[in-house]
């Protein structure tokens, strides 16, 4: 299993055990994470997500006490912005108005083009959100079960139920499934 | 953790590294900061901030402390203010306005929009409104404080309806189908000029860090400037003390 927390180590490391991180140390550390998760959890505008959870999260940060406290409150906001701007998306894709056509592809979608993954990324983009939010939580993130579900407020119960059914649906864009003795 | 999971999670790792993630991410979130601590400061003080009503009266020198800003949001020195509630630049001081001109904004229809400017068409510029009071706001559809500048606007518009001020907005670097959207949702009565390519030629006025107003005298010169939200009766005061000139 791959144990990398998204590219923050060096920057935790460097913030040392000190009980209170400072709100440019959790920005260092973690935006480049938070800006991966909401173009993971399918946001044309990730780094707009990313920069609005930590302006949300800085007059929070003196409830929340510790690092983690601080990284969940991060993950919980991108997984809620992100679902409202799909919803976002759709009325506006509803109504069929002019939003973003001056705009050339987003950097998301640049990258997406040049993925070795890119059905697999496709059919995780083509997933339901909340299926999605569970595989990008579980498996990306590595969080636990409890984590992902406190992450995307709804049970542990209905975590599992999710990632399976995201898991079936993701599985005949992954090789080993062709290989694997059923 | 089966084949297929450990294979999902790779493929997320890759996919992962391969987002962009811009290096500037910390200016543009002191920026977001700021702007958030501004708009809440306003919100809890609009009366304070329009009684410190401008610097503008120390006239040159305003423009200067503005223009130099590039971007930071430093409020101009304290004003030396007479204690009158609309201060206009003296007449002998005034600069007189550049050329501001460019085709008007037509508002939609609503069901299926015109093109929201005609190039090739009719101007509107400053110049013609010239033996008139004028009261000129920059704006675009992307600025919020700005959309809600022009519907405040309008208001101070129809309360002056009645005299020979006019009003003129200045839409800056737009999707302009989206301004004409906008004109039209919230009906706004007074002319939008698409300043299309040209730079804003207005003596004091900050263009980065819209909406700003400005009150144009009856010979075609800067009798005011606000660099930040007026309010409709500051506007109504204002304009009614320089028509009255």
């Amino acid at each position: 299993m791959d144990v990398r927390q998204h590219g923050d180590h060096d920057a935790v490391a460097a913030l040392g055990a000190c009980e209170t991180v400072s709100y440019e140390g959790l920005f260092v550390a973690h935006f480049p994470g938070m800006v991966r998760l909401a173009a993971l959890l399918g946001a044309d505008d990730a780094e707009n997500v990313a920069q609005e959870a930590f302006v949300r999260l800085h007059p929070q940060l003196p409830r929340l006490t510790g690092d983690g406290a601080a990284r969940a409150y991060l993950r919980t906001t991108v997984v809620n912005l992100t679902r409202k701007r799909h919803r976002h998306l759709r009325v506006v894709r509803d109504k069929d108005r002019p939003v973003r056509e001056s705009f050339g592809p987003s950097a998301e979608e640049a990258a997406l083009r040049q993925q070795p993954d890119a059905a697999l990324v496709r059919a995780l983009h083509a997933l339901p959100p909340r299926q999605r939010e569970a595989v990008v939580l579980r498996y990306w993130l590595d969080l636990s079960e409890s984590g992902t579900a406190d992450a995307m407020n709804v049970t542990t119960g209905s975590v599992k139920a999710h990632l399976s059914r995201g898991l079936n649906a993701l599985r005949g864009h992954l090789s080993s499934s062709g290989t694997e003795p059923s | 953790m089966t084949p297929v999971e450990t294979e999902l999670v790779s493929a997320l790792h890759r996919y992962a590294d391969s987002v962009p993630v811009p290096a500037d991410g910390w200016a543009e979130n002191r920026r977001r900061l700021a702007r958030s601590r501004t708009s809440r400061t306003r919100h809890r003080g609009p009366l304070l901030a329009a009684a410190a009503v401008v610097a503008v009266v120390a006239g040159t020198a305003a423009v200067v402390i503005g223009a130099g800003a590039g971007g930071q949001e430093t409020p101009a020195a304290a004003p030396s203010v007479g204690g009158a509630s609309t201060d206009l630049i003296p007449a002998a001081q005034r600069l007189p306005v550049g050329v501001v001109a460019g085709p008007e904004v037509v508002v939609g229809t609503g069901v299926i929009d015109p093109p929201p400017y005609d190039p090739a068409g009719v101007k509107l510029a400053v110049a013609d409104y010239s033996g008139q009071v004028v009261v000129l706001t920059t704006w675009g559809s992307w600025c919020a404080p700005c959309r809600t500048q022009l519907a405040d606007l309008d208001t101070a518009a129809a309360a002056l309806s009645s005299t020979d001020v006019r009003f003129l907005a200045v839409d800056l670097r737009d999707d302009y189908r989206l301004a004409q959207v906008y004109l039209q949702q919230a009906g706004i009565e007074f002319p939008s000029l698409a300043l299309t390519g040209e730079t804003l030629d207005l003596p004091g006025v900050v263009a980065s860090s819209i909406p700003a107003t400005v009150l144009i005298d009856r010979e075609q010169r800067v009798a005011a400037v606000f660099n930040r939200p007026v309010t409709a009766a500051e506007i109504v005061d204002a304009a009614t003390a320089l028509a009255s000139e």
